[in-house]
Formats: structure tokens, sequence, C-alpha cells
């Protein structure tokens, strides 16, 4: 059953390769003529889910580690208000990588905007190619390492991944923020924000935050604050905000 | 009491209990009941004489099948060589009002003779009682608590070690009549390499109960009975452990000034408890609570969360299921966490204490903002979830079986919530229970899915496994025992191409206190070795070399706290081309130690990727030549000139790869000896000046130790007198290497041809 007027859209780069790691963003839009309330809670640990299809028909589900209880949270939205959300497509059930080999994927994106309400996006296709170079094919080994992995989604250092985090994982814009999260480094944060946001968009920089630490399970977070304050100066239209506090957002 | 009624074991008194059960029930795949009659078939039922005359023996109630049994399996007739195994493991038949169910986990211990016989008439040695909660008194195992005899005062649950599980199998349907339950089986064998479920087939169960008119309490019942497996007849006995299905330690931590949820008073004036809960679903859970002064730390992260696990924790024995708790402060604004996904996973969880309760109506009034721990149904709850997170349950939303969303408690606490309203307000709304998805899982699954500390999170919610049944005897894919005080790893290149020269280097240790008698035949010709290889389609193939070599096995005293080392080219195998799909690979080395014992390397990943640059793709063109790949595996292209030229070719163009300086070995190899082709008539001369040519052009930008593990691995493994090792061991010596670096070839060097204890 899908509650009227709710669509949801699910944007990734059409190709990366596989040493990147990939941020995709939800959307979630109440195209409907009346206000709906809807849960807030558009990530994988809660209530979105993303099912990968890759080559040779491989299916996945995308997934945050680990198992969580928490809270209901929900969000008022007005017609033509979206919800918006970074997700890590990183791992799979059980911690392997979601993406294992180089190859075009089909992605598929579900949230249960409340429960037996279930809204599925479009599916979407993003290939990810082969490393070509040494120094890539580290940085894909890098980002294949459980520890280095889990501690990216967790935010946190994992184990021994420390290494990792600020060595090759570092090398590129999206991997730099997200180390610089899990290491705890505010002030590297901020400046992967920066570099982040110049090249991509403030958004960008913020969804790619709030896909390791969900606004609405980790309010208050200095690492989330840090990040939008570097971002308030580039966010003329206040999406990055949104994206960092769980809030509706009115597109122009 | 209508005996026609089988009232099954939720309701107990179905049959006439003492008196015995002489109904026929009969039970579909999916375990329900499908017919029932009062009349047994001609010739079963009614009283039958026990092993005494005199002393009557009737059917057992129905009910009395219920619980946990310990199953042990021995061929009938004993078959060569049947009495080295042990086939048991734990068995679950479960009652219910109008079903039943069946499943079990069977273990394969091997035994290493000298030892004494071990006939079909001995009873095997079993596992040894681990009472998880003492005598659990069954009117306090919860609501849903089963209620039926035969079972030991103290109860038990056969938990067996990891490294010795065989097979599952799972009842399709089921007939109890007169006393005899006969069941059809599948049954999926575990393979050891990936760890997986694979291989179904089907076979039969059928055991006999019978008890006297005069039982002894705590006495457990024993069935008897055959099975068939495998195309093979078997003597099954079960003797029960237990009314409930299966039993967890759980030892429970607190931080400070935190509450543990000991008890909780639901909103209907109901106490509950960790324990009842479980014993819903026909677990046996201890709690223990350890610790009440954890440290405080008002965050905390996974990395904490799992310091706090390992540092924590009590001792415990290794084949124990036991799970540990905390109740912690917070992380955000989650109620709690399964975080144990590490090597070892899903042995902990915690609930958090300091994260409050919101202010929405639909939140109880006496709960709204507090801390999750002072509202111990809240919780009680949380901590019960996560409980069965690390017992591989899913939220249901997550679940691949999609079963409905709810107010029980594998559902997230938000899920729940949303049920709630003013009227019935949260926690007042939730059920204290699992859904019957999850409480089939958790009584039915296999011991790899639920056991903490094996299968990851999230495994076994898909489909177990297809493909064709194959005859394979009970005992299972088990074809050693696990050698104990033994490591062997296994060390192959993280990233290499199609066509690239692989090395492995498998090396073996001894981490007992004892010196023990081990093969040294290292390497994969000779019988002892093999590689087992999955590949990125998760195919299993075993490697061994293209060449197999038989002979008494040489072993050497390995002292405590050393090593021996070999080392292999892997380029091409008994696969062929070992590593001919891209994509990840994952490899083990499996080791028959001294004929009786086993040991296994874990598991190393090798990521396989196309040539890429032109140098590769030019060499790859080469080395992916059959002709050229069995001269890499034999150290000698023999009177084959095309491959010869091939190869002087790759290692002229190529000398600064390592496949270019293994194609100047084979090549140098080769041409320091003779060699005669009696089938073609044709006679290779030895061309030493030529040998000695291709093996400088090695030595250029390579240490000793390099390359004398390149000349080590060219050379077969069954030709220990092979030139080209020699010769590069001369080679480095004269040349000016460091004395380190020549010591590590000479050892290089000595391990080809024995390896050495260091």
């Amino acid at each position: 059953m899908t509650t009227t007027g709710l669509r949801l859209t699910l944007s990734a780069a059409d190709r990366l390769p596989l040493d990147e790691p990939l941020v995709a963003i939800v959307r979630l839009v109440n195209q409907g003529t009346g206000p709906v309330t809807v849960s807030s809670r558009l990530n994988l640990a809660e209530d979105l889910s993303v099912t990968v299809t890759g080559p040779g028909r491989a299916q996945a589900r995308a997934a945050w580690p680990w198992p969580v209880d928490s809270g209901l949270r929900q969000v008022r939205l007005a017609p033509g208000e979206v919800l918006e959300a970074g997700v890590l497509l990183l791992l799979a059930d059980g911690a392997a990588p979601l993406f294992p080999v180089a190859g075009a994927y089909t992605l598929v994106a579900e949230f249960i905007s409340a429960p037996g309400d279930v809204v599925r996006g479009e599916p979407v296709t993003v290939v990810r190619e082969e490393p070509l170079d040494s120094a890539a094919r580290a940085r894909m080994r890098a980002l294949e390492d459980p520890q280095a992995a889990q501690s990216i989604a967790s935010a946190s250092v994992v184990g021994g991944a420390a290494d990792a985090l600020t060595g090759p994982i570092a090398e590129t814009p999206t991997g730099r923020l997200l180390a610089a999260l899990a290491t705890g480094d505010t002030a590297a944060a901020r400046d992967a924000a920066a570099a982040l946001a110049s090249e991509a968009g403030p958004a960008v920089a913020a969804a790619t935050t709030a896909a390791v630490l969900p606004p609405g399970l980790y309010p208050g977070d200095e690492r989330i604050s840090a990040v939008g304050t570097t971002l308030a100066g580039q966010d003329d239209d206040g999406r990055a905000a949104a994206l960092l506090a769980e809030r509706p957002w009115r597109p122009a | 009491m209508d005996e026609r009624t089988h009232t099954g074991a939720g309701r107990h008194g179905g049959g006439c209990g003492d008196c015995g059960d002489e109904a026929v029930y009969r039970f579909d795949a999916y375990g329900e009941l499908v017919d029932e009659s009062v009349d047994p078939p001609p010739g079963i039922g009614g009283v039958f004489p026990g092993p005494h005359p005199g002393l009557p023996r009737r059917p057992c109630d129905i009910s009395t099948l219920n619980g946990s049994w310990l199953l042990q399996i021995v061929p009938a007739p004993p078959h060569p060589g049947s009495g080295l195994s042990q086939v048991r493991g734990p068995m679950r038949i479960e009652v219910g009002t109008s079903s039943l169910r069946a499943s079990g986990d069977i273990y394969v211990r091997r035994i290493s003779p000298p030892i004494a016989p071990v006939g079909p008439d001995q009873p095997t040695p079993v596992p040894g009682p681990n009472p998880v909660a003492g005598a659990v008194a069954d009117s306090q195992a919860g609501s849903e608590a089963v209620l039926s005899d035969g079972a030991p005062l103290v109860p038990w649950y056969p938990q067996l070690p990891i490294s010795q599980y065989s097979w599952y199998f799972r009842s399709t349907g089921a007939t109890y009549a007169a006393g005899t339950l006969t069941m059809p089986i599948e049954r999926h064998l575990w393979d050891q390499t990936t760890q997986e479920l694979t291989q179904p087939d089907t076979g039969t169960m059928s055991f006999t109960c019978r008890r006297g008119l005069l039982q002894a309490a705590g006495v457990p019942v024993v069935m008897t009975g055959t099975a068939q497996i495998g195309g093979r007849t078997y003597r099954v006995t079960a003797t029960k452990t237990s009314n409930l299905y299966r039993g967890c330690r759980i030892e429970a931590d607190v931080m400070l000034n935190r509450q543990w949820p000991t008890t909780a008073t639901l909103c209907n004036g109901v106490t509950t408890a960790f324990r009842q809960v479980y014993a819903t679903a026909g677990w046996d859970v201890q709690v223990t609570i350890d610790e009440l002064n954890v440290p405080e730390d008002a965050s905390l992260t996974n990395t904490e969360l799992q310091t706090l696990l390992a540092t924590h924790r009590g001792a415990g024995t290794a084949d124990d299921w036991r799970l540990w708790l905390l109740a912690g402060s917070s992380q955000g604004t989650l109620f709690g966490i399964m975080f144990d996904q590490d090597a070892v996973p899903r042995e902990g969880a915690v609930g958090f204490a300091d994260v409050t309760l919101g202010t929405e109506t639909f939140i109880e009034a006496s709960a709204r903002d507090r801390p999750l721990d002072e509202v111990p149904a809240a919780f009680l709850r949380t901590l019960t979830h996560e409980a069965g997170h690390a017992l591989n349950l899913f939220h249901p939303k997550h679940d691949v079986h999609s079963p409905p969303i709810g107010i029980e408690i594998m559902n997230q606490t938000g899920d729940v919530m949303s049920f709630a309203s003013e009227a019935n307000p949260y926690p007042c709304n939730a059920s204290f229970a699992f859904a019957e998805h999850d409480r089939r899982s958790l009584i039915h699954s296999p011991d790899p899915q639920v056991r903490p500390g094996w299968k990851p999170f999230g495994w076994g919610h898909g489909s177990l496994s297809a493909g064709l049944p194959l005859p394979v005897d009970a005992d299972g894919l088990i074809t050693a025992d696990r050698a104990e005080g033994l490591r062997l790893d296994l060390r192959v290149p993280a990233d290499v191409y199609v066509g690239e020269y692989v090395i492995a280097e498998v090396t073996l240790t001894n981490t007992g206190d004892q010196p023990r008698e081990v093969t040294t035949r290292l390497n994969l010709a000779e019988g002892d070795l093999r590689l087992l290889h999955a590949l990125p389609n998760q195919e299993v193939e075993q490697v061994r070399d293209v060449v197999v070599a038989c002979g008494p096995r040489p072993t050497v005293l390995l002292p405590a706290g050393e090593s021996i080392t070999g080392r292999m080219q892997i380029l091409f195998t008994s696969e062929g081309v070992t590593f001919d799909q891209p994509g990840r690979h994952r490899l083990r080395a499996d080791l028959d130690v001294d004929g009786f014992s086993a040991v296994t390397s874990p598991r190393v990943t090798v990521q396989v990727r196309s040539a890429a640059t032109e140098d590769e793709r030019d060499i790859a063109a080469t080395t992916l030549d059959r002709r050229v790949g069995m001269a890499l595996a034999l150290g000698d292209f023999g009177s084959d000139q095309a491959t010869r030229e091939r190869l002087a070719d790759v290692a002229q163009a190529h000398p600064d790869h390592d496949t270019g300086a293994a194609c100047a070995l084979v090549v140098a190899n080769a041409l320091a000896r003779a060699h005669v082709d009696y089938r073609a008539d044709v006679v290779r001369d030895a061309e030493p000046d030529e040998a000695a040519a291709y093996l400088d052009r090695v030595l250029e930008g390579r240490s000793a130790e390099q390359v004398l593990e390149l000349a080590a691995t060219v050379a077969s493994p069954t030709e220990k007198d092979a030139p080209v090792v020699q010769l590069a061991l001369d080679r480095v010596r004269e040349a000016d290497m460091a004395e380190e670096d020549l010591n590590r070839a000479e050892a290089v060097a000595e391990d080809f041809v024995a390896p050495s204890p260091r």
C-alpha cells in the first residue's frame, strides 16, 4: 500500500570507480494536495532500504552493519515539500561489500513512510568501474576491508582501520570527508566538507555527512554541527541545512 | 478426556498422560496436523512387553516428544571405519496444538586410532550436560510454557564444537502412531570451505518411544530407531535433554548508575522478565547480572562497545552458547544496538539506558520523557530485541521473508509506537513475545545461523541452497578431525591480474606446548595439501598440482612454537588457470597433518582483475596458453619448442615482471638438463650456458630471497633435485648479496627439498 502523493527518488552518480565510496541522495516528495505525516527515519538503519542488483543478477541489500532499536520520529510534509537524506552505499547485509566487482548495478529504494505504506523509487543504474592504477586499487582494497568499511558506516574507528582512513580512503573528496567523520577530527571534517562542497555542492557534502550520522539519530553531534557551520555560507537555498537536520525542505 | 483429540504440548494433557498415546497423527511438510484417527493401524499400538518380562511398556504420549534431544547416529550394520566417527548433535521436536516440526544439527568427530573399539553397541561419548538454568520449573517458563514429561531434572542442551559441524536437517512431514515417530527429512550438508550449507538431500528417521507405567521423575526418555541417510541405514538414539528447545547463557553487565530491568510489570499487571520472554520461543536463557559498575561513559561508540565486550565479558567454555548484554548509557538517540559484527560476530549487544522516551500522547503518561531504564517494560523490550539480533533475527521490515510489521519483540520500537495510541500507549501496546516467524527461526534454524559467534548477522534469511542431491553418508563432508594445537596460514597476493604468476605460501605452526609430528608435504603435488577455492560465482574448486605424487608421508617433529613453510605456484594447477575469472576469489589451505587430523587456514581473498596495462596484456596472452601454463607448473617445456619460444619471449620482453622471471626460470631449469621424449624419440640436450644466461636475467633487480622463491616455485615439488633451485642458490651466493638476504634465500631452498622447523 502506498500513501497517495508521495514519491521517492534515488540520485547517484552514473559512473563511479570502485575505489570511491558511493553516497546517494534519497528524496521523498509530497506531490499531493494536502499535508501528510510520514516517518522521518529516512536511513538504512530504520525505514529505508536499497536493493542492489549487480552483474550476474546477484542481488544484495544495502545495509547499515548493525541492527538498532530506536523510537518513532515523524515529520509533516506540506504539499511540494521534500525530505532528503544521504545514503551510504558501501555495505551489504553481513558487512560484505555491496559492489564486489566492476559492472552495471541497478538500485531500487524503498521507504516505509508508515507501517503498511511503502513508497518505492524508480530503478537507477550505476556503473561501478574497475580501478586501473595501483593507487586506486589500494583505495578499493582499503574500502573493502571490513573494519575500514564499518568505520566509515559508524563514523568511528573500528579495530585497526585508522591507517586506512587517514591513508588511501582519504584520497578522494568523499572518502576524505567520511574518513574525517570517522576519526572524529572536526577540523578535518570542516575542511573536507568545504572541499567536497566546492566540487559537488553543499548538498552533496551535507548528504555525505548525514549518510553516516543520520541527524535524527545523532542530534547535536558536534561533527554535524561543524559541517553545518562550514556549509552555511554556500547553502543559499537551505537544502544542506535541512539535510543535516532531518527536516523538510521546499525546493525553489 | 477424548483420546482422539491431540491437544499438543501447549495444552498439556493431550492423549491420556501416563497411559500412553494410541492415536495416529500425520503432519504435512509444514508441520501442520492433517490427519488424526483413533484406531492405530493393525498390529501396532496396545501394551508392549518391556525389556523385562512383566514390565509392560506403552507408547509415549505425543507431548513427551516435545523438547530438546541428543541425537546419536551409528551405522547399522557397521561399515568399515564407522567406529572412527562420532555422529551426534541436538534435535528439536516441537509439538504444538496441531503441529509437529523437527530439526537438528549434526556434528561429526573423527577419532584418531589407537583407541578402544567403539562398536555400534557401545554408546558414543556425548557432550556433558550444560545446565543453562539449572532445573527449570516449567511454570516459570512463561505463558506459552511447554509442559511435558520425560526430561531430566536438570535440563541441558547439546552444544558442540563449531569445527565439527556437518549437517542440518528438518522434517518435511511426520507421522506419530503407537509410539513410533516417522519423519521424512531434508538434509543440508555443511561445506567447511565456504562455511555455507549446500548440497541438499533427503532421508527418513524413525523413532520409537515407549515408557513403563511407572516413571521415576527426572529420568530422561530415550527413543531408538533407524534412519536412512545417503542411501545407508543407521541406528538412531535420541535422549531427551529438556522440555525447551535451545539454551543460552546471558551475562549482563550494567554501567554505573543504570538499572537492569530484572522484571517488568506490564500495563495489564502481569510481571515478566527476560527469561520469560525467551521461554515463549522455547528458549532456556539464564541471565546472570555480573557487573553493576561498568565505568561511566556518557556516550558509547561501537568501538568502545566492542572494547567493553572484550574486557568485561567473563570467561566461558568454547562450546557454550553465550551472549553478553550491556545496560549502557547512550549513542545518539538509539535505544539499543547489536554492535558485534567482527570476525566472531553476534556475541554482544547493548540497550541504552539514558535515551528518553518522547512526550507524545502515544507514550504512556508515566513513561513520557523518562530515561529508558526508568521504564522497565520499555527497556526490557529493547534488551530482548537486541538479544534477538544476536540470535540473527531481523526487524520484520528488513527481513527477506517479509513478515508483517507488528508489535512483537523484533519490531523496532518506533514501529511498535506507530501502532500505539493515547488509549493504548507504548509500551502498553507492545507484545512481549516473538512473532511466529521469529519463534520458528529461534527453534528450528540451523545452529550456524542462531548460535552467537558463528555466522554473521544477516545470514540465513535467504533460501538455504539448491542443487542436485548426492548420496553422502552420515559423516557428511567431514573427512578428518580438526587438529588442535596447530595453525595453518596461507599467504597469497591480495591483487593479481588474469595470467599473472602467483606464488602461495603455506606455513604450519605448532601453537601447542608439545612437539608434534607433522607431514612435510606442504605442496599441492603430494596429496596432503589442497587449496579450497571459492570462485566469484561461489562455485568451489579443489586446487592441487597438475601432477600428483604418491609415496610414504615424510614427517618432521615440529617443536612447540616453531613453523614449517612451503611455497608453490598457483598460476596453473589442476583447475587449469586458477584465476581465470575477474572478481573476488577466496582461498583456504587444508592440510592433512598426519592421516587422522587436518588443519585449515583462515580464508584469504584474492581480487582478480583483467590485465590492464600493455605489458600485462602481453604477458597474459602467453601465460593463458595451456601449454605455457603446463610448462610453468612442471618447470619444464619438455620437447615443445614452440612453448620454449613463447616462454623465452616473455622472459626477454618482461624481465621486470615476476611472471617474466618465472618464464625465464622455467627455461633455465629445462636447459640445465637433458630431456628425452621417448614417445616422440626426441632428445633435448642440456644447454648450461644458455640456462645460466636466463638465470642472470632473473637476478637483476631482485633480492636473493625473491630469486629463490621464484626458482623454488617453478620447480615441480616432485623433483627435489630440480636444477634451477641449486643453480639459483649458487648464483646468488656468487653475487654480492646481503648476508641476511642470503640466509633467507637458503632457507627457501631448504624448504623446497624438505621444510625445516624454524
